[in-house]
């Protein structure tokens, strides 16, 4: 894994400050991924300002006018994904990703997005969602090498514990899956402020606001792209979140290693099974710790907690918040 | 390098029955499982024959048979590990089917035992009592069973890993009265620095989930925040999805390949139950099952019928014998 930030035209996508606009923060968070997508070697395939579609090149701009849009593939040239502002409101947001096939840029216009060469493969992650405003912090990073992971967080600035997170895109993927998955991802984006993400996260479709989605048991008469859920350990029925479960929550401390945290890879599934283990989101053993905590595992401050109890692989720099 | 199902002698150990008196099935199967440990590079160090008997340091002939064990009071024998290190005592407590386990992860034992009372350890700290209570000048089982007449056991043993093993029985085409006598498990993923990377289990007698039930009987050495180690309650952990739907009997067959989709267990001690804790692993053997059965079904999973349904477990199976 190699994680890169991207700092240009004085954006830091570290320690990016974000007021708080309907009218601009989905804007800003969909320029600085942009940006860190693009310096990771993703490509466009289409885009739009909502006025006029471009193919091959980035007419996106930064987002702030109705209906904007662009398609990245990963640097691979297999797997596609979407943005696209509200068709009325400036802080509704839709994605569209396609795992294989390409995309049929003779389809879509300026206000909607291609769709994908193979109709099958056309999956809308959400559409049209209202996305939280809400002021602070964004941290933004992919990764330039294969299977090319990456993610935006952000959340209230100084947010203690899990309470008020906020927005994320994490593109995640997997290890551990079934020899005959061919779609090891899952796309989850989160858009509105909850002090109970693992619960609305890891109920997935059945949430409001939560969305974790991909494919399962893609190749088979089963296969459906939907909803996917985080699935946790639960070691009693009590009713008390803090004794329920051993991950997340149960295991605050490594006593074997004398530090403070115990990390575990989420894993991802759905009611039929598992799908597979995730790279990019770890549950931290207990709530706690405030948004932007650095963690030194292997090498200094590779890791970052958001939402107060996942962490996500981090690039060694100080985040302030 | 294998689970150890048969004995050379050809005395059953997937399918044991003993109806000859009530509760006769939980000594014969002792005695099988002292039998199938040997087979698998335990050796048995030291026994007593129990009340009115005698110590030996040793199981010549054996000494310590199923009548011994029907019938004398406080009847003992400690099992060492293939890698002399891991030592186990069983005892025979004031009737047939109550039980006392003490384990020792090293040290070592004295040699101060005596027909009706198991040796203490050489380090005190390296021991702690798995089963049952009392003081081992007093000992006081642990009902093995709530099955008294009837119903099947198994017992098994592996080689190599840790040397788990395990011993269960149930009324066969039921669910109830199901028992996991015993289970000494391996744990998959332990952390290096682990001086007993096993969990210790006894569930019975059986009403619930057994996934459940074992949240409360599965124990184990675990560092606590002093940095010692401590002999307590590691609960078991079974996976959910939807944050809080137990996902057992819910997963059904892998549409890949059509065979039942399984999951091993998460073992660690919970910080807020126990005032401490840490993440133990992940289990070897046993797995909880996605298509809930009758119990004793057997179950393809890697190999044919490699596994046997306890419930909503899943136990190693040696692929051949289906219980009769």
């Amino acid at each position: 894994m190699n994680l890169i930030w991207h700092d240009a035209e004085n954006n830091s996508t570290i320690n990016q400050y974000d007021a708080g606009s309907a009218l601009t923060s989905l804007a800003l968070r969909l320029s600085l991924l942009k940006r860190v997508l693009l310096a990771a070697g993703w490509t466009v395939v289409a885009s739009s300002n909502g006025t006029t579609k471009v193919v091959g090149s980035d007419n996106s701009g930064t987002f702030s006018v109705l209906n904007s849009w662009i398609i990245l593939c990963d640097p691979a040239g297999v797997r596609c994904v979407g943005f696209q502002v509200g068709t009325s409101y400036k802080d509704r947001l839709t994605v569209k990703y396609v795992a294989a096939g390409g995309i049929n840029t003779t389809t879509g216009s300026a206000t909607a997005m291609c769709d994908a060469n193979v109709i099958a493969e056309n999956c809308v992650v959400l559409s049209n969602r209202p996305v939280c405003e809400c002021a602070g912090y964004i941290h933004a990073v992919a990764d330039t090498t294969a299977p090319y992971g990456f993610y935006l967080i952000n959340a209230y600035s100084m947010q203690s514990q899990a309470a008020s997170t906020s927005f994320c895109i994490v593109y995640d993927p997997l290890t551990n899956c079934h020899a005959s998955e061919t779609d090891p991802y899952v796309l989850v984006v989160y858009t509105d402020n909850t002090n109970s993400i693992v619960e609305l996260v890891a109920n997935a479709s059945t949430a409001s606001m939560a969305f974790a989605s991909g494919w399962q048991f893609r190749g088979t008469a089963s296969a459906i792209f939907g909803g996917i859920n985080m699935i946790t350990w639960r070691c009693n029925t009590s009713g008390d979140e803090n004794i329920r479960h051993l991950f997340p929550k149960g295991i605050p401390a490594d006593t074997h290693r004398g530090q403070e945290a115990t990390f575990m890879p989420v894993v991802w599934g759905g009611q039929k099974g598992v799908k597979g283990k995730s790279t990019m989101l770890s549950y931290a053993g207990s709530i706690y710790k405030t948004y932007g905590t650095t963690y030194t595992v292997s090498s200094t401050r590779d890791r970052i907690l958001w939402g107060g109890i996942f962490v996500l692989p981090w690039v060694g720099q100080k985040v302030i918040m | 390098m294998a689970w150890i199902y048969k004995l050379t002698d050809n005395s059953p150990t997937l399918n044991i029955r003993d109806n000859s008196t009530n509760y006769g099935l939980i000594p014969t199967m002792m005695y099988t499982l002292k039998e199938c440990m040997k087979a698998a590079g335990w050796t048995c160090i030291a026994c007593g024959t129990g009340t009115g008997g005698a110590v030996y340091a040793d199981d010549t002939g054996p000494r310590i048979t199923v009548t011994v064990l029907k019938s004398n009071n406080y009847a003992w024998f400690a099992m060492r590990a293939p890698n002399n290190k891991k030592i186990i005592m069983f005892q025979r407590c004031d009737y047939m089917y109550y039980w006392r386990i003490r384990v020792i992860y090293d040290g070592g034992i004295n040699a101060d035992g005596t027909a009706t009372k198991i040796p203490t350890a050489v380090v005190s700290t390296n021991s702690a009592v798995w089963l049952g209570g009392g003081t081992d000048a007093a000992p006081t089982g642990l009902m093995m069973t709530s099955a008294p007449t009837g119903g099947v056991a198994h017992v098994a043993c592996d080689n190599a890993n840790n040397y788990s093993f395990y011993v269960c029985s149930y009324v066969e085409g039921t669910k109830a009265t199901i028992a996991v006598e015993l289970c000494m498990e391996a744990l998959t993923n332990p952390d290096v620095s682990d001086v007993d990377p096993v969990v210790y289990l006894h569930c019975q007698p059986y009403y619930g989930w057994i996934d459940t039930e074992m949240t409360a009987n599965t124990y184990g050495w675990y560092k606590g925040v002093a940095g010692t180690y401590v002999f307590g309650n590691i609960p078991t952990a079974t996976c959910c999805y939807k944050y809080n739907t137990t996902w057992t009997g819910a997963m059904g067959a892998d549409p890949w390949t059509g065979y039942d989709q399984c999951l091993p267990l998460l073992y660690g001690a919970n910080w807020y139950l126990y005032g401490g804790g840490c993440f133990k692993g992940w289990s070897t053997n046993l797995h909880v099952i996605g298509t809930d059965r009758t119990t004793g079904s057997t179950r393809t999973i890697a190999t044919t019928m490699d596994k046997i349904q306890i419930q909503s477990l899943l136990f190693p199976w040696d692929g051949v014998t289906v219980p009769a």
